[in-house]
């Protein structure tokens, strides 16, 4: 039996039924007809050789800036509006093939560009030696694997809180700004965020030029590091980040010093001790040997100094000596000097005994 | 054994400093060996440290998926 409904309840089943079937989809064509309203509401068509579809969602909603020629792929919700008939409500939209992903990504780029996203003076310094961090990655990616094998080896005692999220595609955006978002809003939030996801090519990379995934990435108040595909690949969110690594690997590299530079550093600083001892013991040898040289040369002076005062006292003791006057011509008197005693008086060359006869006070 | 109360970079700050002791004015023959031999057993405890340190990585079990 038909269903006989109103108009209003035909509209509603049908959503019930879109909402049932298909709650989201990607769909994937050449924009037609794009155009922006009253500086908000954003119309367009996506086609191919046989169909054409509309599209209808705000400017909030377009994460890439799109025109008219590009190949997106739409991520949205089918919907039978009352009023504007069929279109697929738009949630994200992701540029698709080379094409129109470069150009998309100009785009973007000049738009962000204007408005101080990549300045030089927005980059924060990564922690020196981080403790605990946050990473926003595919855990089956290659890119991951990498990451972490290089961290691991590296650097160890920290705490690695890692948030699973698709790296490629139109749901890749979504959850990795909601893995951002998580990151930022816990009580102890990890001292950097790092991003990583492993090569592909410019569709596989294309997440991450999402305008929003770039703005968040820019407005994280946790520092962040990107590496992002190969070193040729160059994304925004990349451009964006406070610091880009060339590779997952690289971001590893860059996040954590190498244990082992660490170690040969330390057995370096030991090392270096031992001519500073070698220096400092030639120094004291070099130091006693000139005081012993001091010490011999005080002596040696002492020597000659008392040499000199030996000499000088012996001539003055033969000075004094009585044969030494003698031999002058003077004469030694001997004995008791009293009227009538025998004295003797030496001469150099005799010696005479007399009487004394007077003596006489001078 | 290692010292578990210092951290890595306490334990190269005190071998920085050991390191000048030889440089400075304090040094001394008496002493030099002594600190050579701190200094020697600071290396070994850092190397200790740093290849014994281990990662410990949590996968969490939050979804981001759109909800």
């Amino acid at each position: 039996m038909d269903l006989k409904l109103s108009v209003s309840d035909f509209v509603g089943l049908v959503n019930q039924t879109f909402d049932y079937a298909m709650p989201s989809v990607v769909i994937v064509g050449e924009v037609s007809g794009f155009s922006i309203r009253q500086g908000k509401w954003v119309r367009f068509k996506l086609k191919d050789e046989q169909s054409s579809v509309d599209f209808f969602g705000s400017i909030y909603q377009m994460t890439t800036p799109l025109e008219d020629g590009m190949i997106v792929a739409v991520q949205g919700r089918p919907r039978l509006s009352d009023k504007w008939g069929f279109s697929v409500s738009m949630q994200s939209v992701q540029a698709v093939g080379e094409g129109s992903i470069k150009r998309s990504f100009e785009l973007l780029k000049k738009k962000l560009e204007a408005e101080g996203l990549f300045d030089e003076s927005r980059k924060r310094l990564l922690p020196e030696l981080p403790t605990h961090i946050g990473v926003i990655s595919s855990t089956e990616a290659a890119g991951y694997v990498d990451f972490t094998k290089i961290l691991n080896a590296r650097w160890g005692g920290m705490k690695v809180e890692v948030a699973r999220t698709l790296v490629q595609g139109v749901r890749a955006p979504g959850q990795i700004i909601r893995a951002i978002d998580y990151f930022n809003k816990l009580g102890e939030p990890p001292e950097v965020l790092v991003i990583v996801r492993g090569g592909g090519d410019a569709d596989d990379l294309a997440a991450f030029n999402d305008e929003a995934l770039v703005r968040a990435v820019a407005s994280s108040r946790i520092p962040t590091l990107v590496g992002v595909g190969h070193e040729i690949d160059t994304t925004l969110a990349d451009l964006v980040a406070d610091v880009r690594a060339a590779t997952p690997s690289n971001a590893a590299q860059i996040l954590v010093p190498d244990r082992r530079e660490l170690i040969e550093r330390a057995w370096n600083i030991v090392r270096a001790i031992v001519p500073k001892m070698e220096r400092r013991h030639n120094e004291y040898e070099r130091e006693i040997g000139d005081m012993l040289a001091a010490a011999e040369q005080v002596v040696a002076n002492r020597l000659v100094s008392y040499k000199d005062e030996l000499q000088y006292t012996l001539k003055l003791l033969a000075q004094y000596n009585p044969q030494t006057v003698i031999a002058r011509g003077y004469a030694l008197v001997i004995g008791n000097i009293k009227l009538g005693s025998i004295i003797e008086i030496e001469r150099a060359s005799d010696v005479i005994e007399a009487e004394v006869r007077n003596v006489r006070q001078k | 054994m290692s010292d578990k109360s210092k951290t890595i970079e306490e334990k190269m700050n005190e071998l920085r400093e050991a390191t000048a002791w030889f440089e400075s004015d304090d040094f001394s023959l008496t002493s030099a060996t002594e600190k050579f031999k701190e200094a020697t057993k600071l290396a070994s405890e850092i190397e200790h440290d740093l290849k014994n340190l281990e990662n410990q990585i949590t996968v969490l079990k939050q979804s981001f998926e759109e909800v």
